[in-house]
């Protein structure tokens, strides 16, 4: 069996397109919406004995002064209703008149952060992300230190397939925010930090492989053994993300409200990592040298 | 590899299930709770349990900043803050909180994390109360008004206070200055005989008693319409010490133990259906060797387990969402090996050389993913706080475990299959069993050889 994974690379670039386009659409369009650690306020968790419609609930919290509170329905017949930052004082009074309105055994979780801490962990995230990306391009380096002059594109190549990973997470939760609400916390940060090294380390063994079989049969074209070389490590690349997907699959589906979007997030990151590195990363250096080819072959015969 | 080697193996997973079975129910042979051990000097008695996070058991947690605009120019300020972490602690000490967490957050912050605590006031009143008593003595110039003293007197010299009863069996808190702040007061009850001072707390009066007459020492009583209670608290809060700066509180949550409880459940019933998917999986794909990766698997989370109960490492969902992780992850050392060892069969080699080769060509790559999978944990350990460290740790941890299982114990497992000859059949590897000449047409190079 010969799959054409390299000859049919537009069509999976046009794949990633049809993935990435949207996504960056509502990136662009402020769709992906930031928790209370991101934007400061109060999230409540409240359970109900007999839970209230949203409405009710929302002019409740107009009455203890939080007219801009917003109410949503979760799991469990809990509801979430977001307002702006409560003091300790005040959570407390919040929690005795919902007893007493709703019954002594109405239980709320409460989340306070302020707006200058928010700014903080904004910040603090940020880093995250700087340092990551650092250590990341010198991960590559390094792994890449014996393939000689042509390093670069792959590790260009590498590193295009990373981006393409957190701009498919991205883009799925700024869909997921403009139409579900669904917000980004500092776990969806570490989520989509955690794909990435998961992707560039996915990339890295096909990379391998090719450099090995390129050096066992010099003079071969490139496009073949890459060809070949995808196919040598398709099973290992596709059940290592298989475990990966089996476990978070059950957190997904059975861990409980709290990590169902960060376990979401990693679940489309690993898909996104083990797609770009079979069918994106290799194409990649596989285009460069075409181009490369052609411009050289363009200079050996000038245009009449 | 060494004779002694696999029963070392063995060993370490026996430890491990013996660490992590709860000591409640099996506390054989040690009558004590955890490790006791006592060699000539050295000693080790540590308690073995696993440690759960507030939003796994409940409680409430604070993040509190100081107000740097208080401290005084060119003092520094990680020295007000483990001041102040000290009051706290102090305050939190008598309150009988186990296991309580108060730690700096940067320079200016201070995490407080009060496990049992679910009344978010009281531990707002315990973090961020001042604490600050002063004697204030009457203004001449405004009658029935008090002002400080100069310089003010303050609880700052106090010897411990404590609660005891007056004549009208009314709890009263019993203090005494110490060093000039107790000639001071002999002072204050010469110079203000018969008139009312004011014993303030945080700039409120708690009471104003007169004074009828002159002290011989630095010893008072505050009388203030108390419960035992409430005597009890003012006591704590006056010998704890004042705050040397004010804090405010940025983040806060509360987590209800029951719902912590549930996560818990959730939690476990989401790694076991994990490790079932995956061993399932496994199996049916490696057959023998995937059975033995299996093996593998458990042994991997007992010891990992038995190491986050050590450290200890305290558990929460988002730690627990890093464990279960890290479980899919690390099959991944043993699928890399095990794809090998396919290819070499498929090439003709012998079993023995092609557990030998497997296990050599794809050490490099399992390296290479465990550093990096180490290597990213390591970062959001350090710029993360809770959650994210959380996640960030018991990842490290698993992928750094995991290396060892998946590289080890597989292999020593995989080379004791081997020598049975009933366990040497191709099929059970997963591969045909007569290997074919590898198909080739003109456009596909050679594969990578095995050596």
């Amino acid at each position: 069996m010969l799959f054409h994974f390299v000859e049919r690379k537009w069509w999976y670039f046009l794949l990633s397109g049809l993935l990435i386009v949207p996504g960056v659409f509502f990136l662009a369009i402020g769709g992906l919406k930031p928790g209370i650690e991101f934007k400061g306020g109060t999230l409540l968790d409240i359970t109900f004995a007999t839970t209230p419609s949203s409405t009710e609930l929302h002019d409740f919290f107009g009455g203890l002064g939080h007219p801009e509170a917003t109410v949503q329905g979760v799991a469990g017949g809990r509801m979430e209703v977001r307002t702006t930052e409560m003091l300790p004082k005040e959570l407390g009074e919040t929690e005795a008149a919902l007893k007493e309105r709703y019954g002594q055994d109405t239980r709320m979780d409460s989340s306070v952060v302020s707006p200058s801490f928010s700014a903080e962990l904004i910040q603090n995230a940020v880093k995250a992300i700087a340092v990551a990306s650092v250590l990341i391009v010198l991960l590559i380096a390094w792994a890449f230190r014996n393939f000689g002059w042509g390093a670069f594109r792959y590790g260009l190549a590498a590193i295009v397939s990373l981006l393409h990973d957190a701009a498919v997470v991205l883009g799925i939760f700024a869909i997921l925010g403009y139409f579900l609400h669904v917000e980004v916390d500092s776990l969806f940060v570490t989520a989509v930090l955690t794909i990435i090294g998961f992707s560039v380390h996915d990339t890295i063994v096909v990379f391998d492989r090719i450099r090995e079989n390129l050096r066992l049969n010099p003079g071969e074209a490139l496009n073949p053994v890459i060809n070949f070389s995808i196919m040598q490590t398709l099973a290992r690349s596709v059940i290592t993300s298989l475990t990966v997907v089996f476990t978070l699959l059950a957190l997904f589906l059975f861990g409980g409200y709290s990590v169902r979007n960060f376990a979401l997030a990693l679940l489309i990151g690993i898909v996104s990592g083990t797609y770009s590195s079979i069918f994106n990363a290799s194409q990649i250096v596989s285009l460069w040298q075409e181009v490369e080819d052609r411009l050289r072959h363009r200079a050996l015969t000038p245009a009449s | 590899m060494n004779r002694a080697f696999p029963w070392l193996v063995g060993l370490v997973f026996v430890l491990s299930v013996f660490v992590d079975i709860p000591k409640h129910q099996f506390s054989f042979p040690f009558n004590c709770p955890g490790i006791c051990l006592r060699i000539g000097d050295f000693s080790v008695n540590q308690e073995i349990k696993t440690h759960l996070g507030l939003d796994l058991q409940g409680g409430t947690q604070l993040v509190l900043q100081m107000k740097t605009e208080e401290i005084p120019a060119g003092q520094s300020v990680a020295d007000y803050n483990e001041r102040a972490r000290k009051v706290i602690d102090r305050r939190i000490n008598g309150l009988g909180v186990s296991e309580p967490v108060i730690q700096a957050i940067g320079q200016d912050k201070i995490l407080l994390q009060l496990p049992g605590i679910d009344d978010i006031q009281q531990a707002n009143e315990i973090a961020t109360r001042q604490a600050k008593l002063e004697i204030k003595i009457p203004d001449k110039d405004n009658p029935g008004q008090y002002k400080s003293m100069t310089p003010p007197l303050t609880g700052e010299h106090l010897n411990p206070t404590y609660v005891s009863f007056d004549n009208a069996n009314q709890p009263v808190v019993n203090f005494e200055f110490t060093g000039p702040d107790s000639d001071r007061w002999v002072q204050l009850s010469k110079d203000f005989l018969r008139q009312p001072v004011q014993i303030t707390l945080d700039g409120t009066e708690i009471s104003a008693p007169t004074i009828d007459t002159v002290f011989t020492s630095g010893k008072g009583i505050i009388q203030g319409r108390f419960t035992v209670e409430s005597a009890k608290q003012l006591s704590l809060l006056i010998n704890s010490g004042a705050l040397p700066v004010s804090l405010q509180v940025i983040q806060s949550s509360r987590v209800e133990p029951t719902l912590g409880r549930d996560s818990v459940n959730k939690s476990l019933v989401a790694g076991a259906m994990g490790l079932l998917l995956v061993a399932f999986f496994m199996v049916a794909y490696y057959r023998l060797p995937g059975a033995l990766a299996v093996f593998a698997l458990l042994y991997y989370t007992a010891l990992t387990y038995a190491v986050f109960r050590l450290i200890p490492v305290t558990l929460t969902l988002a730690g627990i969402a890093g464990f279960i992780l890290s479980i899919g992850m690390a099959v991944d050392a043993n699928v890399l090996t095990f794809e090998r060892l396919k290819e070499e069969l498929r090439s003709g080699k012998s079993l023995r050389v092609a557990v030998e080769e497997g296990r050599k060509r794809a050490f490099p790559s399992i390296l290479y993913s465990n550093l990096a999978t180490i290597m990213s944990a390591a970062i959001l350990f350090y710029f993360g706080t809770g959650t994210v460290k959380g996640f960030a740790l018991t990842l490290g941890i698993g992928v750094a475990v995991s290396f060892f299982t998946a590289v080890v114990v597989t292999q020593m497992l995989l080379h004791g299959a081997i020598e049975f000859a009933s366990l040497r059949r191709r099929a059970l590897y997963g591969v045909e069993e007569r290997a074919p000449e590898s198909p080739r047409d003109g456009r596909e190079p050679r594969p990578a050889p095995a050596v």
